[in-house]
This record gives C-alpha cells, sequence and structure tokens, in this order.
C-alpha cells in the first residue's frame, strides 16, 4: 500500500481503523525522502526521533479529540522555530541556530499528536517567489524538475507534492503560501493576520506574516489549520476569539456564498490564458449554481509598490537583530565592534536580503520616510478599502493565485519581474485577509491556481466555498 | 537615478552591512530598478486618507506585566559562541 499518497483525513481514517501504523507511515516517507533526496527539499530532518514518536503514537490510549492528528508525519517550513533543532530560516546568517524554544505553532502541532520529520528549504528569511534566494540552493518542483516550486514556501509546497508528507506549514508575506501551492498544484491557506500565532516564526515584515498550512486538497489544510489556530498570549497581535471547526463548516451545506469577480481586472493585463483561466473558473462557479457578483478593486495594482515599501521597511528593523553577537553568523578577524556588525552581516545574509534591507532603509530614511513609509501605509489604507466595500455585497473574492504557471529555475533575473509574482497575492496581506489557493487549469504541463480570499476572521466560509470549488459538480 | 554611489555607501552605513565593491553595480541597477516601480505610488493622491500600519484594528490583548517563565540564561547563551561568565564577549570598545 502506498501510505504516501493518501490525504491527510485519509491517513486519520486508516490509523484509527488499524489499518497501517504510524511507524510504517513513518518508514514510508522516510523511503520516499531518501529516494528523492536531489530535489533538495529538506535542510535537515529528524528521522530517529520520527520513528520513536511513532513508536509511542501507535501505543497511545489518548482520544482523537486529545490528539486529532496522533501519528501523523508532517514537514515544517525552516522558519518556525524547533527546540534544539537547526533553524536556519535559509539564511547563512542562521546556519548555526538551535533555538531555545519551539514556535507556538510547533508545540500546537506536537500537541495535537504529529510527527516532525524534517525542516523545509526555503528562500532567505521568507523573501523570495523562487526559492532560489536559499543559502541550501533552490528547490526542484517535483512536478518538473527543471521549474521553480515558488517560494518562499517552496519546500513546504513540493514536500506535500512530491510525497513527503500529507500536510505541510508555511508562511505568506505577500503569497508564499499560495504562489509555491499553485505551482506545485496543491491546496494553501493563508488564515487572517492573528488567528495564528507569530511566536517563534522568524519575522520577515511583522504586520503582513501570517502562518498557515499546505495540503493535498481544502479538507485537509482546514483539518491542520484548526490545530495551529488560536489566541496565544505570546504573541500580542494573535485575536482573542474562538476558533471555529473548520474541518466540518468545510463541508457544512449551511454557508450562502456569493463570490465577487473582477473580470474586466484580468481582461486588462491582456493575457489570454489568464482571462481564460478565470473564465473557466467563472463557469466552475455557475455550474455549481453558486451566484457571483462583479465588483472593483480600483487600487489593486498599487499593491506591488505598496508592498515593496512596507515589507523591506519592517523587515530592515526586524533584521537588525542579527548583529553577530548574541545568536547567528559571527565574522572572524575583525578589527573593532563596528567592523564585527559590518561583516557579520555582510557575510552572513544573501544578496536578495541586502536588497531588501537596504530598500528598507533608504524608504525609512530622514527625509523619505513621508514620502514612502507613510505613503505607502495610505495607499495601503485605501487598498484594504476596497476590500471593506466589496465584502458589503460578496462573501469572498476570486482572483488568479499567479499570472502564469512556475516558471524555468534561474529564468527571471529581473527583481521587478520577480517581484511581479505576487501582484494578485499581495492585497490579502495588505488587508490581513485569509486566502485560498486551489489548484485549477493548466498551462504547458504545469498547475495553475485560483485564489479565493474572504473576509477577516471568515475562515470558515473562506473553506466552504475553496472545498466546493475543487470539488467541482457531483 | 534614485540610488548612486553616495546614497549607496550611506544606506550601507544606516544598516550595518559590508558592500563588497565586486557587488556595488548590480545591486544599485537592482535598487534603481526597484525604486522606479515604488515611485508609482507618488502619482497618487491620498493626502485626505489615514495611515494604515495594522490590518487588525482595535486589536489589543496586552498581557499581565508578570514573569510568566524562568529566562534560562545558560540555554539562552547556547546560540553565541563567545560568552564568558554570563557575558556575550564582543571586541574591546574601552581602551
Amino acid at each position: 500500500m502506498n501510505l504516501e499518497i493518501l490525504t491527510l483525513q485519509e491517513q486519520i481514517d486508516g490509523l484509527r481503523e488499524k489499518k497501517f501504523s504510524s511507524v510504517e507511515l513513518v518508514e514510508n516517507y522516510i523511503s520516499v525522502i531518501e529516494d528523492k533526496e536531489d530535489l533538495n527539499i529538506f535542510v535537515s530532518n529528524d528521522f530517529e526521533k520520527a520513528l520513536e514518536k511513532a513508536k509511542k503514537s501507535d501505543g497511545s490510549k489518548k482520544s482523537q479529540q486529545d490528539v486529532p492528528l496522533n501519528g501523523i508525519p508532517m514537514v515544517h517550513k525552516d522558519i518556525f522555530c524547533t527546540k534544539g533543532i537547526k533553524t536556519s530560516c535559509g539564511s547563512k546568517m542562521l546556519d548555526n541556530f538551535y533555538p531555545p524554544y519551539s514556535a507556538t505553532v510547533v508545540e500546537k502541532l506536537e500537541k495535537a499528536g504529529s510527527i516532525c520529520l524534517g525542516k523545509a528549504n526555503m528562500d532567505e528569511f521568507a523573501m523570495g517567489s523562487s526559492n532560489e534566494t536559499s543559502f541550501y540552493g533552490a528547490v526542484k518542483n517535483p512536478l518538473n524538475i527543471k521549474k521553480t516550486p515558488g517560494g518562499s514556501s517552496g519546500g513546504s509546497a513540493a514536500a506535500v507534492a512530491a510525497n513527503f508528507s500529507s500536510f505541510s506549514t508555511g508562511t505568506d508575506t505577500g503569497g508564499s503560501i499560495r504562489q509555491p501551492a499553485s505551482f506545485c498544484g496543491i491546496a494553501g491557506i493563508k488564515p487572517t493576520y492573528g488567528r495564528v500565532s507569530r511566536y517563534g516564526m522568524i519575522a520577515f515584515a511583522s504586520s503582513l506574516d501570517q502562518g498557515g498550512i499546505l495540503a493535498k486538497n481544502i479538507k485537509d489544510a482546514a483539518i491542520a489549520l484548526q490545530c495551529i489556530s488560536g489566541y496565544d498570549p505570546k504573541d500580542a497581535t494573535s485575536i482573542k476569539v474562538e476558533v471555529p471547526n473548520f474541518s466540518e463548516d468545510c463541508e457544512s451545506s449551511e454557508f450562502e456564498h456569493v463570490v465577487g469577480l473582477v473580470t474586466d481586472l484580468i481582461d486588462s493585463f491582456g493575457d489570454e490564458d489568464l482571462s481564460k483561466n478565470y473564465g473557466e473558473a467563472i463557469e466552475r462557479l455557475e455550474k455549481l449554481k453558486i451566484k457571483t457578483k462583479e465588483i472593483e478593486l480600483p487600487n489593486l495594482e498599487l499593491s506591488l509598490p505598496v508592498y515593496y515599501v512596507i515589507a523591506p521597511a519592517e523587515c530592515s528593523a526586524n533584521l537588525s537583530r542579527y548583529d553577530g553577537i548574541r545568536f547567528g553568523y559571527r565574522a572572524e578577524n575583525v578589527e573593532n565592534l563596528e567592523d564585527l556588525y559590518f561583516k557579520s552581516r555582510g557575510e552572513g545574509f544573501g544578496n536578495e536580503t541586502k536588497k531588501r534591507i537596504l530598500i528598507g532603509t533608504y524608504c525609512l530614511s530622514s527625509g523619505f520616510y513621508d514620502a514612502y513609509y507613510k505613503k505607502a501605509q495610505k495607499i495601503r489604507n485605501l487598498i484594504s478599502g476596497d476590500f471593506i466595500s466589496a465584502f458589503k455585497d460578496v462573501t469572498s473574492v476570486m482572483l488568479p493565485t499567479t499570472s502564469g504557471e512556475a516558471f524555468d529555475l534561474g529564468s527571471i533575473t529581473d527583481p521587478v519581474e520577480m517581484y511581479k509574482q505576487d501582484i494578485f497575492t499581495i492585497p490579502a496581506n495588505l488587508g490581513g485577509l485569509p486566502a485560498t489557493s486551489i489548484p485549477f487549469g493548466e498551462k504547458n504541463n504545469m498547475p495553475l491556481g485560483i485564489q479565493f480570499i474572504g473576509n477577516i476572521l471568515e475562515e470558515s466560509s473562506l473553506l466552504n466555498i475553496s472545498n466546493k470549488f475543487q470539488l467541482g459538480e457531483k | 537615478m534614485t540610488i548612486n554611489d553616495k546614497t549607496l555607501e550611506n544606506l550601507s552605513k544606516l544598516s550595518k552591512i559590508k558592500i563588497d565593491d565586486n557587488l556595488r553595480d548590480k545591486l544599485k541597477e537592482d535598487l534603481n530598478l526597484t525604486m522606479n516601480m515604488i515611485d508609482k505610488i507618488n502619482k497618487v493622491d491620498c493626502d485626505q486618507i489615514e495611515e494604515l500600519s495594522h490590518p487588525i484594528k482595535d486589536n489589543f490583548n496586552l498581557r499581565e506585566d508578570v514573569v510568566s517563565e524562568d529566562i534560562n540564561r545558560e540555554s539562552l547563551q547556547k546560540t553565541s559562541n563567545k560568552t564568558e561568565d554570563g557575558f556575550y564577549l564582543v571586541p574591546k570598545v574601552i581602551e
């Protein structure tokens, strides 16, 4: 039995019905992972401990309610701190970092009974859309090894697509869960900002970063999201509200949907394939008898420049903590303290990270703060306002996840071309809105994705429409 | 050009990042391409609009200011390879 191809729900059911054991599951995965080492998905693994935990899970008498993911193997993006296990964030700066504590997301998934097989490769400090900025080299797309798996959660997406696990964790600052999910033909969800604790999740841009899930389908994503959501006193920005039952809500028939469409906006890009796929997605909604309504998002295109002020500005502040002294890379042969800072940061950060810190520093520097940072925050309000207006009439908004399919590794060298990857995904981060990506359509034999964006804290409705859309006609 | 050699030198100093000479030209080119893209925001009139710095409004969940767990100095300092008697070691700053 090829246990590695099963969905999360099938694995939960199979373990409960004792069709197979957790040890068998873990062993299966280890053999697949070892076979496909050249995809460069893992930065580190902990197979021995995983097997030990699987043995314990198999003998566990705890109830399904207490440990909903008992014995289920999974993969963490290497941005989540794991106590005593290397957490690199894809950077030379943290190549020697063994955190003294675990992220809340990691603790919650451990408590739910899941077993971490390894840490997934990613763009350095989550800055990238192709996984090519990683200190450990790019991950290859399991569907075609010449292609990028997307980024920054490229390793997490590839892990699910290559059957290294049924689900993985990821983070999304401007599309870093949804774009790789789309490129690898899987599902992904970035929940509402504040739904999932950011404690122990290495910071990139604090007002945009949000942890989430990549999985084979939306139902599985809902099950896993349930386990990582909830208020955390260790994160002052996490929201103090009850977590609904996402997996039940995902399949409920109670939800009424009106999906917002932006057909004219999509057509304005002048890309026939993009318009065609969007049109086919609308047809699917019509066949499912789901109500739709054309809406306007007049400031969508400003998302890109706004994001590239706000995210670098926040990153330049967050990454100031890497001083070469308390943790992380420390340069040798330095002349004085100042030289220690300059050399440690100059040698420890990769080029993309340096670029973003410099852009952020520029936008925050004296004389430019009002023109860039303040202005970007005002336009952020405009973009967020467009969605607030839209949600008066609709329950979700449908957009493409990306403008195209996964591109060849090494094919994009112009930074702005690379940044354009995120044009459809960034708006959800600016507004703190939950959003999913679902595989739909293909181009040049590679998958495309459709994105649904929901209102704040309306993950239940969002998962419900996403699941209906993914399942299609019955 | 928005970012010239002088600006780059200033940014390097502000952000305390040593920039290798062989990287400078490419870095300047990339930074200018990015700033050109960003400059689109200058054409938008939004003087009357308030700034949005945080996506979720009125979410203030401050916890009590009490010690919640012991901070173990030894385990925290394990992440540094240069410590002595509970202190971090840095190059001499006082002559």
